[in-house]
């Protein structure tokens, strides 16, 4: 792949605007909180806005905005207190146990894992992008998902059972 | 693999709190670039700066005081809160609930009258919509004394050690302690059960100890809101000067540390990466222990290198910072990064305020 050099202002807002929600939640689910949450967002796109032109373009310009997005809430977490909130989820499938269920599951995931469902299942991120995003080879996602899988299959069958 | 897919996820996901804003996200972006930018927010600040005249005799002599919070370091010319150093007689987080929004404010009440805090809903001299700034008011002794009077009669006291720990993180929405290591969000408590207090809304009273056990939950609700907006129910004999000022601090620390901060790095690795006209400097600072890093039930102590600056010596420092490119990140607290080519945080440096009684505390924290 031959690399570019920078991303426009252009095209940041555009995925900003197209995708602003997909951050957001995936964003929440690392925060546990909406608000700081879109706060890490809204830095994370200023932020890549300011480095814009160290986007190289070995990968998609999302998985690089992905993995600013992550690392601002991750930092969030740094915080000493943690967040007195903790979203609800509002089910509205008519299955709340089974939603339930799996959010339980989804819970006790690592967090490597979690994040890595979230943007294949979620934000349809491929392989490469997840690893551009989370900093870690196609392989390794490949074997996080993989990961993820058994252990939310066992999860689930062990609570219906 | 049928359980995981976009639907399912969507209806699990926390929605979305508030709407894109691009203009926001420019403005964030924006406030960290460019001394021209830099040079402009100070002469904004000196425009705020309101010339309020010493009453002393020396006509001349006039203060220079800022009645809009700020971060980091104060515009040229700025008046120190006066005096340097002060008796800490109270100190205080209080959690606030305003228009549907909650917070914490932190506060802390000198002998001679200072109410110094930070935080707070929707405050006139807020530095942005993300922090107040250090604020300072006055207190006469009258109002010190109901301050204290007010808090020593909601509850029992006693060693910090007794309030309510942190423990493991809330469990997620749906899941159970015994299904996952985790504990269950603090139910609100019946306004008529006893409650101990949160351990991140610490309540001090030097003399009498930390505030531990309240009869009644309303009692500490009516404490918080009361501690959160003092002018809302202190008499005006309370009040020396009950109009805001930005607290302007005589000197400053400055810490770095590496990141993920609870891992140790060298301090001869992490100097190495600031501009050489800087590492001198830098290079006098002593190690310690930060604030805790991490979640809830996973904290542990980071690793940070301090030293004392004076005003004039931070305001060096900080514009060989900005004169080397540096970005300034945050908005609750004057803070660098350098990153090694990625978007991962390599080292990071900040500044905080010593407070009169000779602590500082760390303003990005809660």
């Amino acid at each position: 792949m031959i690399g570019r050099h920078g991303a426009s202002l252009d095209e940041l807002e555009a995925l900003y605007r197209s995708r602003f929600d997909v951050f957001a939640r995936v964003a929440a689910s690392v925060t546990g909180n909406s608000e700081r949450a879109r706060d890490a967002v809204q830095e994370a796109f200023a932020t890549a806005v300011g480095k814009r032109g160290s986007f190289r373009g070995d990968g998609p310009l999302e998985a690089w905005v992905w993995r600013i997005v992550l690392n601002a809430a991750r930092s969030d977490v740094r915080r000493i207190i943690p967040p007195v909130e903790y979203d609800e989820a509002v089910s509205t499938n008519g299955h709340p146990e089974e939603d339930a269920e799996l959010r339980v599951a989804l819970a006790r995931l690592p967090e490597r894992q979690r994040t890595a469902v979230f943007l294949r299942y979620y934000a349809d991120l491929d392989y490469a992008a997840i690893g551009e995003a989370l900093g870690i080879s196609a392989g390794t996602v490949a074997a996080t998902l993989n990961s993820a899988h058994s252990a939310l299959r066992s999860r689930l069958q062990e609570v219906r059972t | 693999m049928t359980d995981v897919d976009r639907a399912s996820l969507d209806r699990i996901l926390p929605s979305t709190r508030g709407s894109a804003d691009w203009e926001d996200v420019l403005r964030r972006s924006g406030a960290r670039h460019g001394s021209r930018r830099r040079r402009l927010v100070v002469l904004a600040a000196a425009v705020l700066v309101v010339a309020v005249g010493s009453g002393s005799a020396i006509g001349s002599v006039r203060d220079f005081v800022l009645r809009t919070g700020f971060i980091g370091l104060p515009p040229e010319g700025a008046t120190p809160s006066n005096p340097a150093s002060g008796k800490l007689e109270i100190w205080y987080w209080a959690h606030w609930f305003a228009n549907g929004n909650d917070g914490r404010t932190r506060a802390w009440v000198y002998a001679d009258g200072r109410l110094i805090s930070l935080g707070g809903p929707d405050r006139p001299g807020s530095a942005n919509p993300l922090s107040t700034g250090f604020l300072e008011q006055r207190l006469t002794s009258e109002g010190v004394e109901l301050l204290r009077s007010e808090i020593a009669a909601t509850g029992d006291f006693g060693s910090p050690d007794e309030l309510s720990p942190p423990g493991k993180p809330p469990c997620p929405s749906g899941v159970s302690p015994s299904e996952g290591d985790c504990q269950l969000p603090t139910p609100e408590p019946a306004p008529d059960a006893p409650i101990t207090v949160p351990f991140h809304t610490p309540i001090v009273v030097v003399g009498l100890g930390t505030l531990v056990h309240v009869d009644h939950a309303r009692d500490l609700t009516r404490l918080y809101a009361r501690l959160s907006d003092p002018g809302s129910w202190l008499p005006a004999s309370a009040w020396a000067d009950q109009d805001v000022r930005a607290y302007v601090a005589s000197k400053y620390a400055v810490c770095y540390s590496g990141w993920p901060p609870d891992e140790r790095v060298e301090q001869s690795r992490i100097v190495s990466l600031f501009p050489t006209s800087t590492r001198d400097l830098l290079g006098s600072a002593t190690e310690r222990q930060g604030p805790l890093f991490g979640s809830p039930g996973h904290f542990r102590p980071s690793h940070e290198y301090c030293f004392d600056a004076t005003t004039d010596e931070a305001r060096a420092l900080v514009a060989a910072l900005d004169d080397a490119g540096l970005e300034r990140k945050g908005a609750s607290r004057l803070n660098y990064e350098i990153v090694d080519g990625g978007p991962d945080p390599k080292v990071s440096l900040y500044l905080e305020p010593y407070l009169p009684h000779g602590e500082i505390t760390c303003s990005v924290c809660g």
